[in-house]
């Protein structure tokens, strides 16, 4: 038995060592409308010259995982070639009310609350093929979410590393530092994927990281 | 599947529903039963069908039709047409995909159970 185990272990551990450095996969994760797009839409045109996605204000507008692959970063010396997955934003709660809001029609609204609470579903599905994850959280919002709280839960408990990204930090209403002092154990950056601020810090720790 | 609810022991979980047919069940729990009831009984006929067109289009639907399941536990909730609400912390947790609808009526992801839930699955063949 004990045998058995070892022979796993051991065999889980060549995997790991031998696992191609272009294989690792780096998931964007974070609530609905905290610029996981942005931030892949930077990174992605950063180091490959193109978009991974659209963005919108309109929430749910990626309801689909979008892969963008053989992204390769180079920082202090240092490069790393990954997959980009672009996942949908997590909820608790999807309305078709709310798109009615932002102009849309019934029907349209109905189709994209459908699509968007099947995105979350696949959202999480696919945490079982991230290498590492990219927590995107707003920084002009409190912190201290429910589904802010279960994604970092969740991602500490399958012991999968991940940065947390306080995004937005352009904005007047921005608190970086309460993302900070809500989640004090983890790894926090604040940046801005639409202004490109600090995004440079964060192409030094990923490439550290993995 | 069609909203009637059995009995924990009723024969209908090997034969299938004695209404519809089906042999999909969902667990609910006693103390449920009046608030399911109370959600759904003004959901209109088409909401019902709109309801149900929506939970075959999120979830694929790849049991097999001589399995009987049950499961006892809700992940998303489909309130109105259109409307959800989501249980992110069961969806983490890697428990089986639930779908209850406005109508009573409830449809799983199989797929997904039988990987992550072999051994939650109250599964019996037909003999």
């Amino acid at each position: 038995m004990v045998l058995v185990k070892l022979r796993k272990r051991l065999k889980s551990l060549i995997s790991k060592m031998f696992k191609k450095k272009s294989d690792v996969k780096i998931g964007l994760y974070g609530p609905v409308n905290s610029g996981k797009t942005t931030l892949a839409n930077k990174i992605c045109t950063d180091w490959l010259g193109e978009d991974i996605g659209k963005a919108s204000v309109v929430p749910h507008e990626t309801r689909e995982i979008q892969v963008k692959e053989k992204v390769k970063i180079e920082s202090n010396g240092k490069s790393l070639t990954f997959n980009l997955v672009d996942t949908p934003g997590i909820a608790t709660k999807i309305d078709f009310e709310d798109f009615i809001k932002h102009g849309m029609k019934k029907k349209a609204a109905k189709q994209r609350a459908k699509e968007a609470t099947k995105g979350v579903i696949e959202a999480i599905k696919w945490l079982d093929n991230v290498d590492m994850v990219l927590v995107v959280l707003d920084s002009t919002k409190d912190p201290l979410d429910q589904v802010n709280i279960t994604i970092l839960g969740n991602l500490d408990a399958r012991k999968i590393p991940f940065i947390v990204v306080a995004n937005k930090v352009d904005l007047k209403s921005s608190k970086a530092s309460r993302v900070r002092e809500a989640f004090p154990n983890y790894k926090t950056i604040g940046i801005s994927a639409k202004t490109g601020f600090n995004v440079e810090e964060l192409y030094n720790h990923l490439v550290d990281a993995v | 599947m069609c909203g009637k609810i059995h009995p924990d022991d009723a024969p209908y979980l090997m034969e299938g529903c004695d209404e519809c047919g089906n042999k999909f069940f969902f667990y609910v729990r006693e103390e449920h039963v009046d608030q399911m009831e109370e959600e759904t009984k003004d959901l209109s006929r088409k909401e019902i069908e709109e309801i149900e067109q929506d939970v075959r289009d999120i979830i694929p639907d790849e049991s097999k039709k001589e399995d009987t399941v049950v499961l006892d536990l809700e992940a998303i909730r489909i309130i109105k047409p259109g409307k959800y609400v989501i249980d992110v912390t069961n969806l983490f947790n890697q428990r089986p995909i639930v779908i209850r609808v406005g109508s009573g009526r409830y449809e799983i992801d199989l797929s997904t159970i039988m990987k992550r839930w072999k051994g939650k699955i109250v599964k019996e063949k037909k003999k």
